[in-house]
């Protein structure tokens, strides 16, 4: 059993390592490869989660390595191999685009695999090791096109701020471990003792936010549009953002643990939900919307995770991922096609290519909440959740679920409209198109529309009960009779609203004053404001210090060198004029006392005589005048 | 009579250390050698004879200086008789190998 759950983490990084590995080797056969890896994870993870098998490592002292998965893990597992293998046969489409096919099909398979192990992870160093592989595969991705300095910044942005987050998680494993949860189990956080689960919550809502893109930390999303469209689709439905709002579902416990958590996790989700939905209805670029919508969509699932609602999330989670991957997917079709994602130039995209336009549309009016298709049904559980904690909840989420049916209907009443004569000056703006969608796009563009209209059979009542079995959350709210109805009517006449408003014209405008839709055109400002608040000040520090540095710390060490030679010249000194001089005085002396002592040394025997006599001579005087 | 006998001594000693310092030849130079050592063996046969007859020291005093003259002659002659063969050198000044 246990190999199963081993199996289905390492066949996808297995295969995208040795697909890193190769090089550029292998590049026309990876799109195959990396598709056949991802159809084998797929099985893998039907197969565990319907066995649902369990596998545990030692790791630490003390500490293990669990992989499990339960009724939460089940679904995640399913949504990620499906999306992945979704995403993987489009990208085997674009291929030519995609031309470093080893190394793009490899970082995906890594991607995919670090999420998996991410939703099966039982405790919380693997869980981390996972999450910075995510972290580090989505850099690699959104930069994947290196050479456009642009991308790479884009991915900078995106790791860095995304990073900043997860330290979070280190935090919360350092409370953990000080508040007694030794074997850092995350089933066990929430009972972690005194003031540490404050701090563990903190750091885990902070991770969490960052990864799902959730207000403040939204704007990495944006910038993430720089990679390729079916990095976006993965990133966005079932890998780096939607990671976020699994962790936060999977710890729901621990959010009840503080009187804070829940609360602030909620109204974070609502607010991100709202407000990153009105940024959602300014854009326009496609992919810009998506993006905005995505953090508003992740939102619910925050709003969910809050309020309690586990079921209610993984149901949001599930239809979100396909939804999102379909419309990313057209999204990059159109891209492809036409060499642009501007709105006003995909004007009759949908009605050039009917079968990428069908699943847009039917991805789109999923988006817009619209009954019964999937999110429709995901979002009134969640709703049902957040009314059993307040009502203000309730109506934030309300007006939230409004302002995506206005940013949906936007992007399809653009892409809806008839071709106009000048929609070619609109083309090949961001790279050059290629005029067509190659059949293999097609299958996971109409699979996923499938699974996002499919998925409304979550509003039937035996089917989300079977979910909230599956979860473990039994007695969840469900949404009461009145409340279905209501927001499918709040959907509707938003819907109608705004495809009424965009029909007027280029005049009419869906945000003013025209200052508010700049603001909400710009991600709210949040990148600013981190650049002010964040980035600014932490760049003066490291100036600061290293000015410190220099002078203070380089400078002691500086002066402590010079003052070191300073003192070995003196010394030197010192040695030369007396030591040394006293030596070379001896041995002169000594060499002087030499020459002096051969002088009378001559070899002559006379002069030996002489000396003699003249010594005995002395010697006999001294002796006389001595008596 | 002591005295003329110790004047005869200083005679025989001086002729000697004159010619030990003035002569260029070898042998010429142990012959005044000899003449100093005659003169020591003189004065030396005078005070025992004249201060202390009784006494058998001075007598040995003389024989060990007779000894020591024959042992320093036939060394020396030998000596020279190398030198002689090797370097066909009679003079001491030729022989300067002990110059420092």
């Amino acid at each position: 059993m246990s190999a199963l759950l081993w199996l289905l983490a390492a066949v996808p990084l297995t295969a995208g390592t040795a697909l890193l590995l190769t090089g550029r080797r292998l590049d026309r056969p990876a799109p195959a490869l990396g598709v056949a890896a991802a159809a084998a994870t797929l099985g893998l993870a039907v197969a565990s989660a319907v066995l649902r098998p369990e596998a545990s490592a030692p790791l630490f002292a003390g500490i293990r390595a669990g992989l499990r998965v339960d009724g939460l893990s089940a679904v995640m597992t399913v949504v990620v191999a499906a999306v992945t293998l979704a995403v993987l046969v489009f990208s085997a489409g674009e291929k030519d685009r995609l031309s470093q096919g080893g190394r793009f099909h490899g970082l995906m398979l890594l991607f995919a695999g670090a999420m998996l192990i991410t939703v099966t992870a039982t405790t919380l160093p693997l869980l981390l090791m996972a999450w910075e592989v995510m972290g580090a595969a989505s850099w690699a991705l959104i930069g994947f096109w290196w050479r456009q300095p642009q991308r790479t910044r884009a991915a900078d942005t995106a790791f860095l701020t995304t990073r900043t987050a997860d330290l979070g998680l280190y935090l919360a494993a350092g409370a953990a471990l000080a508040g007694g949860v030794t074997a850092l189990d995350l089933d066990a956080l929430a009972g972690a003792r005194g003031p540490w689960v404050h701090l563990l919550t903190a750091g885990v809502v902070a991770a969490a936010f960052g990864k799902s893109a959730q207000l403040p930390f939204s704007f990495w999303l944006s910038r993430a549009m720089q990679a390729p469209s079916p990095v976006s689709a993965l990133l966005h439905a079932a890998t780096m953002a939607a990671a976020g709002a699994y962790l936060l579902l999977r710890l729901h416990a621990l959010l009840e643990a503080t009187a804070w958590g829940g609360p602030l996790v909620a109204w974070t989700g609502a607010a991100t939900a709202l407000l990153l939905g009105v940024a959602a209805a300014a854009q326009r670029d496609l992919k810009q919307l998506l993006a905005a919508s995505t953090c508003s969509q992740i939102g619910f699932m925050v709003l969910a995770a809050g309020t309690g609602g586990v079921a209610a999330g993984t149901a949001q989670l599930t239809a979100h991922a396909a939804v999102k991957a379909g419309l990313f997917l057209a999204a990059g079709a159109w891209l492809y096609a036409l060499g642009t994602k501007q709105l006003p130039a995909l004007r009759g995209a949908a009605r050039a290519w009917q079968w990428v336009g069908a699943a847009f549309t039917a991805c789109a009016l999923a988006l817009a909440g619209l009954p019964p298709l999937s999110l429709w049904a995901a979002k009134d559980e969640v709703l049902a959740a957040a009314f059993a904690q307040s009502a203000a909840l309730y109506a934030t989420g309300l007006a939230a679920a409004a302002v995506s049916a206005v940013y949906s209907v936007k992007a399809l009443w653009y892409v809806l409209r008839e071709t106009p004569g000048d929609a070619w000056q609109g083309y090949d703006t961001e790279e050059s198109g290629t005029r067509r969608v190659t059949p293999l796009m097609r299958p996971p563009l109409l699979v996923l529309a499938a699974a996002a209209v499919a998925l409304g059979v979550l509003a039937l009542p035996g089917v989300f009960s079977a979910l909230r079995d599956a979860v473990g959350t039994p007695d969840e709210p469900s949404p009461s009779a009145w409340q279905l109805p209501l927001s499918a009517a709040v959907a509707l006449s938003a819907a109608w609203l705004a495809w009424r408003i965009q029909g007027r014209g280029p005049g009419p405008r869906l945000l003013r004053p025209a200052a508010v839709r700049r603001w909400a055109a710009g991600w709210l400002g949040l990148e600013q404001a981190a650049r002010t608040l964040a980035v600014r000040p932490v760049l003066a520090l490291a100036r600061a210090t290293a000015v410190f540095d220099d002078r203070v710390v380089d400078g002691a060490v500086h002066r402590a060198a010079r003052a070191a030679l300073t003192a070995a010249g003196l010394a030197r000194r010192s040695d030369d004029g007396g030591v040394d001089a006293l030596v070379r005085a001896v041995a002169r002396t000594a060499r002087r006392l030499g020459r002096a002592a051969r002088r009378p040394q001559t070899g002559l025997l006379h002069q030996y005589y002489a000396q003699a006599a003249v010594g005995f001579a002395v010697l006999t005087l001294l002796l006389l005048s001595l008596r | 009579m002591l005295e003329l006998f110790l004047l005869l001594a200083a005679a025989l000693f001086s002729v000697g250390l004159y010619g030990a310092l003035s002569q260029q030849s070898i042998v010429m130079i142990m012959m005044g050698i000899e003449l100093m050592i005659a003169g020591v063996i003189t004065a030396a046969a005078a005070l025992w004879h004249f201060l202390a007859p009784a006494a058998a020291d001075g007598q040995v005093i003389v024989v060990a200086a007779v000894v020591a003259m024959a042992v320093e002659m036939a060394m020396g002659f030998a000596v020279t008789t190398a030198v002689f063969r090797s370097r066909d050198i009679d003079t001491a000044d030729a022989a300067e190998d002990l110059k420092g």
